[in-house]
């Protein structure tokens, strides 16, 4: 496959509470759910109030904005054609529901109520609720029948993928996970995506047809906030699916028990991994060598592309580092850095904070300055997130400028069906006309009334056009093309 | 790309105190004015945040199950 459509879908943790008057320690999962609700439509209502354009859920730069289960406000990115454009619309989708928890905050202080919302991305509560950070690939048949070849990789990414957790034991001691979501995930395989959770999700929402690609759903992942996390996590990810599309991986490796390798790895990144058929006990950063191998032979004999090649310089690089890496997870510390990982991944960079901090807590202080700063990191809130400070500082590695991300926020990438789907909501914006996606493979765009000044004339082509244009978009790869584009902009026209 | 290097790879790994962490991860006797500001903006920032977080943070912040 030359290029490789991606996109992620992340749950954010909406907080509001405001002292005595809204306090939402002690309310079970219905009043909360039920106070969420409250909150949430003025996100909605801040989407219009803010200017972004929108056809339903669907935004004018081709994602989508909404409030999913267990009330948390989801953003997935449009359809992309690369890791740096993915890089791009996820971070965009984070300064978006910011945004609109800004706008939320104005109307609530406008209506005299107490509490300003906050929101995170982040995975878990800390009190046992997780939600989720979904990726999504088009992958081929062929690659689709050896998925299986995939979960060591899986299973070992999170240690440049992890977000950082903070689980506390007894009074002051820490055991540091690199993975939020690990605790949660208890499948390889699974149809469900509550309660029980595979590391891929295989519920089939769409019938594939024979010899189509198909959507891979990865469910064990967290959600990153390092632009050089989120594209080492898709971007690597790819760069193996790849291989394994062509049929050239060859003898990867099998982990006898994935789910248990995995939550080992989150609470200590040395734990030793036995794969089956091989001697001795591996690490996950061996694992990942293994890959990282094969993927090299292959790209190094001129295979691919230069942005292949950027991410598995990227990659290789990380890995290098790592290996370097001194932490001590028991007490959530970290030691020595060599390649400076904490400006580029995030497991790394929270655990760096603490470290920071640490030292300047007394004893009966620590764990709940621990917890603080385990949440704090995640707040995009730039007044009160530890790592959107630390991004306005200068003190992480960016792929991406702030002018692309903003670009991000509401134009479509190039490239994939995102294209037409943004470009038409944009062009149907404050017209006569609206525009329904009832899900992302079709676009209705419906006359809202009557033309009035329209004449009966037979000839007339309003008559004749007909009051809905309907477009397809089950190609993921379709171009927005310009004489599809002149259909819409007449069509639009004409009820105008 | 905006690189960010402000810090300084150590010279000699050592076991260290939690007393001694700033010297041993920043590898501050190289580090730049700049880089001391921002790292002394970051602590202010942190320490607000400590403090800024009620006694119920923790507790108030609960979610639902999601995905």
């Amino acid at each position: 496959m030359d290029a490789r459509v991606v996109g992620t879908e992340c749950e954010y943790a909406l907080m509001h509470s405001g002292g005595r008057v809204i306090n939402t320690s002690g309310l079970d999962s219905e009043a909360l759910l039920a106070h969420m609700k409250s909150v949430t439509p003025l996100l909605v209502q801040s989407l219009q109030l803010r200017g972004y354009h929108h056809a339903g859920e669907f935004l004018g730069n081709g994602g989508r904005f909404y409030i999913d289960r267990g009330g948390h406000p989801e953003y997935a990115t449009p359809e992309c054609s690369s890791v740096r454009e993915l890089v791009a619309h996820e971070t965009a989708g984070d300064r978006i529901v910011q945004d609109l928890v800004e706008e939320s905050r104005a109307l609530l202080s406008r209506s005299g109520s107490v509490g300003r919302p906050h929101v995170y991305k982040n995975n878990t509560d800390g009190h046992g609720s997780t939600y989720g950070a979904h990726e999504n690939y088009l992958v081929t048949p062929h690659g689709m029948d050896n998925i299986h070849a995939l979960i060591p990789f899986l299973v070992t990414r999170q240690i440049y993928a992890g977000a950082g957790k903070v689980q506390l034991e007894g009074e002051a001691v820490a055991n540091y996970q690199l993975s939020q979501r690990a605790d949660f995930i208890n499948r390889v395989f699974s149809d469900r995506t509550s309660q029980t959770r595979g590391i891929i999700n295989v519920r089939k929402r769409e019938i594939p047809k024979q010899g189509q690609s198909r959507r891979l759903h990865i469910i064990f992942g967290d959600s990153n906030l390092c632009h050089h996390s989120i594209a080492l996590k898709i971007g690597a990810t790819a760069l193996v699916l790849t291989l394994l599309e062509e049929g050239r991986l060859k003898n990867p490796p099998v982990v006898s028990s994935a789910v248990e390798a995995l939550r080992n790895v989150s609470s200590s990144i040395n734990a030793p991994i036995a794969l089956e058929g091989r001697r001795g006990t591996f690490t996950a950063l061996d694992v990942q060598r293994m890959y990282l191998e094969q993927v090299d032979r292959y790209y190094g004999s001129g295979s691919g592309q230069d942005r292949d090649r950027e991410m598995l310089r990227l990659w290789s690089f990380t890995l290098d580092g790592l290996e370097r890496l001194r932490i001590c997870q028991d007490e959530a510390r970290l030691e020595d850095d060599p390649a400076d990982l904490k400006g580029r991944i995030d497991w790394v960079l929270k655990l760096w904070l603490i470290t920071r901090t640490l030292g300047q807590q007394g004893p009966g202080e620590k764990g709940r300055a621990l917890k603080i700063l385990d949440l704090q990191y995640h707040d995009l809130d730039p007044a009160a997130g530890l790592f959107r400070r630390c991004e306005e500082l200068g003190l992480t590695d960016r792929l991406e400028n702030e002018a692309t991300i903003k670009r991000a926020m509401v134009e479509p990438p190039e490239g994939t069906r995102a294209a037409v789907r943004g470009t038409v909501i944009q062009m149907a914006a404050q017209r006569n006309v609206e525009v329904f996606c009832d899900n992302w493979e079709r676009i209705l765009i419906t006359a809202r009334s009557p033309n009035t000044t329209a004449s009966s004339h037979p000839f007339n082509r309003v008559q004749r056009i007909g009051k809905s244009l309907d477009l397809r978009l089950d190609d993921p790869f379709m171009a927005c093309e310009s004489s599809l584009i002149d259909k819409v902009k007449e069509f639009v026209g004409l009820w105008d | 790309m905006a690189e960010t290097r402000f810090i300084e790879k150590p010279i000699k790994k050592k076991k260290v105190k939690t007393e001694e962490k700033d010297s041993s991860i920043e590898g501050s006797l190289s580090m730049t004015e700049e880089k001391r500001q921002k790292l002394k903006e970051l602590d202010e920032f942190i320490d607000d945040v400590l403090e800024k977080a009620g006694d119920d943070f923790l507790e108030e912040f609960r979610q639902v199950e999601g995905e």
